[in-house]
């Protein structure tokens, strides 16, 4: 079996100076078969429900803690 | 399509690693030191709709690259791992291919960042999804990532 690669960055490496073409434009929808073209679009998320959260102790009055 | 300094007998010397998916990469040229800036890191997404369906809101790829100097094409899989109720992967679906795009690897030693933006994302069912970083010409995945879609 091949031995997987190790992406692991040699010692003396360091950011390139120079890339500027960096951001590309979005990918248009040439990945989409016509199936998937007629699916439809979805750009919301559904709410999360958080855990029900102890209710915070009241502060004591200067007079209580004493 | 150049492949850097690849040959048949020999692959393209290319690795990459830290594959993140956010909402967002910013580029600042000014800041020669640290570029890029990414914004709404997340491993899992709760499309409101039902399945299946194509994500539409902003889902942007960030990855390191390094290796050889040269020409490189990249693709971008998008698979979803079929897992049975303990979580164990069985399979795996025919992948979503976006790409290519190009990447130029200038100067050897130097790590070069790229983000990709895939816009509309397709999927078909819920579940664990993983994204695959490969190069025309390199027989093993570069880099992965999994973004658990919540039904």
């Amino acid at each position: 079996m091949k031995p997987r690669r190790q992406p692991t960055f040699p010692p003396d490496m360091k950011p390139a100076p120079e890339v500027f073409e960096i951001l590309y434009p979005p990918t248009e929808d040439g990945h989409l078969t016509e199936e998937m073209k007629k699916w439809p679009l979805v750009t919301e998320e559904r709410p999360r429900t958080l855990p029900p959260q102890p209710a915070p102790s009241e502060p004591k009055s200067p007079a209580q803690a004493s | 399509m150049s492949t850097g300094e690849w040959s048949e007998r020999e692959e393209p010397d290319i690795a990459a690693r830290h594959l993140l998916l956010c909402r967002e990469v910013t580029w600042n040229s000014a800041d020669t030191e640290a570029r890029y800036s990414l914004l709404g890191l997340f491993t899992d997404i709760r499309p409101k709709g039902t399945f299946p369906l194509v994500w539409d809101r902003p889902l942007y790829t960030f990855v390191q690259f390094f290796g050889s100097p040269g020409e490189y094409e990249v693709w971008i899989e998008l698979v979803r791992l079929v897992q049975d109720e303990t979580g164990e992967i069985l399979d795996e679906t025919e992948a979503v291919v976006f790409g290519p795009f190009d990447l130029k690897i200038a100067t050897p030693f130097f790590i070069h960042g790229r983000s990709f933006y895939l816009k509309t994302v397709p999927f078909d069912a819920p579940g664990l999804f993983e994204f695959r970083i490969r190069v025309a010409g390199v027989y093993d995945v570069l880099v992965t990532e999994r973004l658990f879609v919540e039904g």
